[in-house]
């Protein structure tokens, strides 16, 4: 299971403040209490504003690059932002968020994708949108498993997110995901599957508790890595429980050291 | 009880056919259709935002008191025009060219619906075009656009321009909102407006109306 932490975001109003004011420690804070808690990469988004994302982009990736070690996940939707962050982490931009199936945004990325090596989340809409049923969902991964890989690109470098929407703005909307990661791990073996996990309780009350459990659900379907909150304590206590309850967890000797580390309390 | 305020009670509650039986018993009772809404269902919604705004209720709650908003202005609608009620303000609504997300635009489009605005949705990956043709031909009083993505945003600015471009910015109210926009960014690109979510854009919205023309306002 990878985790992606999802904290350094600018478009979350602490992170946007700090990175107007180039307040690196706070940025760093953020770095390191998510690696601390068990992120494997971090997230990095600047996007608030186009004419200034670039530059903020840089800022953030030259901060947590020079401080730590962690590999990061570059996330923007603008292919010149990822193009020149790309440039700026080299081996350390682990992972590109993210590319669609739209037409644009893939002939754009397209070139970064086949000279870099690393892995890609995807998300499964195209240009009419994000189909509504699970087997649309799976038709654009299928396609764009054979496009990228005609491309030469590995299949082991896709991560395909099932694409995640509130269960506040529909009530059956926690389904479809589930259902589209289920055929994509029997339809397409070798790619791998991802989440942006808290758009799931957009909307709703205790959000974490909602969140904490949907990642069960989707981890029962074999999930393959999340984007969340790490420093979510029961929601990272909540991971260490259903990965030892679904045979992922040898001996189940993480639970055990994550008792010991005082993580499940 | 009044019969009136039974009516904002059962909104409040999204009880959607419980506004709806209740309308109807009230027009049956010779009760100006204009009195239902003004005094039943506009004055209920104003508290489903009041209590949106403190998180008080929650979005799937909201969604049913505005469905049932929606479904009562249905019954009333022919009523209203039969006594020659001035519509309320048009908004066009829609997500920006190159974007395709809709959860909050649905959101916003639902939240004006609900306080009695008249909603025009164009849906998602809207061009500039577009976006100025529909403004023009339905008489739009505001025009509310959505980006969430830094690449999309600029065709908010190009919609703004085009506006202007055709001198269609002066009786028009612009809107702009969208997870990455700030209050920064509507001000840099020329919007006249900017809300952090769907029940404060009503709000700003309501408030630009009045400070435009006091006349015009949608209070009851």
């Amino acid at each position: 299971m990878i985790i992606v932490g999802e904290l350094i975001n600018g478009t979350r109003q602490a992170i946007a403040k700090a990175v107007a004011q180039r307040d690196a420690k706070t940025i760093l804070n953020v770095a390191q209490k998510q690696v601390e808690a068990g992120a494997h990469l971090l997230d990095i988004n600047a996007g608030t504003d186009p004419d200034r994302e670039v530059e903020d982009l840089l800022w953030l990736l030259e901060v947590v690059l020079e401080n730590l070690d962690v590999p990061l996940c570059i996330d923007s939707p603008n292919f010149q932002a990822m193009e020149i962050g790309l440039k700026k982490a080299q081996q350390r931009a682990a992972m590109i968020n993210s590319i669609t199936g739209e037409t644009q945004r893939l002939e754009a990325f397209l070139p970064l994708i086949k000279t870099c090596q690393s892995q890609i989340i995807i998300l499964c809409m195209d240009d009419s949108g994000i189909p509504e049923t699970p087997g649309g969902r799976l038709e654009i991964a299928a396609n764009l498993v054979e496009k990228l890989t005609a491309h030469g690109v590995q299949a082991s470098r896709l991560f395909f997110d099932p694409i995640i929407r509130p269960v506040s703005t529909d009530f059956q909307a926690g389904q479809i995901p589930r259902d589209t990661l289920r055929l994509i791990k029997k339809e397409l073996p070798g790619v791998n599957t991802i989440c942006g996990l808290s758009n799931i309780s957009f909307g709703l009350p205790q959000r974490q508790l909602l969140n904490r459990n949907y990642l069960t659900i989707l981890l029962a379907e074999g999930l393959d890595a999340a984007i969340l909150d790490p420093t979510d304590g029961a929601l990272m206590a909540n991971l260490a429980t259903t990965q030892a309850l679904l045979g992922k967890d040898k001996h189940c000797l993480n639970y055990i050291s994550a008792y010991r580390e005082g993580k499940l309390a | 009880m009044s019969g009136l305020a039974q009516i904002s009670q059962r909104l409040i509650g999204g009880d959607i056919q419980g506004v709806l039986d209740l309308a109807a018993e009230a027009l049956s009772a010779g009760v100006p259709a204009q009195d239902i809404l003004n005094q039943g269902l506009l004055p209920g919604m104003k508290v489903v935002g009041e209590k949106f705004k403190k998180n008080l209720i929650y979005i799937p709650e909201v969604v049913l008191s505005a469905k049932a908003m929606q479904a009562a202005m249905e019954l009333l609608r022919p009523h209203l025009e039969a006594g020659q009620i001035k519509p309320m303000a048009t908004v066009v609504i829609g997500t920006v060219q190159g974007d395709l997300h809709d959860i909050g635009k649905n959101l916003v489009a639902m939240m004006f619906k609900g306080s009695g605005f008249e909603v025009v949705d164009l849906g998602i990956d809207v061009s500039p075009e577009q976006f100025v043709q529909e403004a023009a031909r339905r008489k739009a009083h505001i025009l509310a656009l959505s980006a969430l993505l830094t690449t999309s945003m600029p065709n908010m600015k190009k919609t703004l321009d085009l506006l202007s471009e055709r001198g269609l910015r002066g009786g028009l109210i612009t809107m702009v909102g969208g997870a990455p926009l700030t209050q920064a960014y509507a001000d840099q690109i020329g919007a006249d407006g900017y809300a952090q979510n769907a029940s404060l854009a009503v709000e700003r919205v309501k408030e630009l109306l009045k400070s435009r023309t006091p006349q015009s306002s949608q209070e009851s």
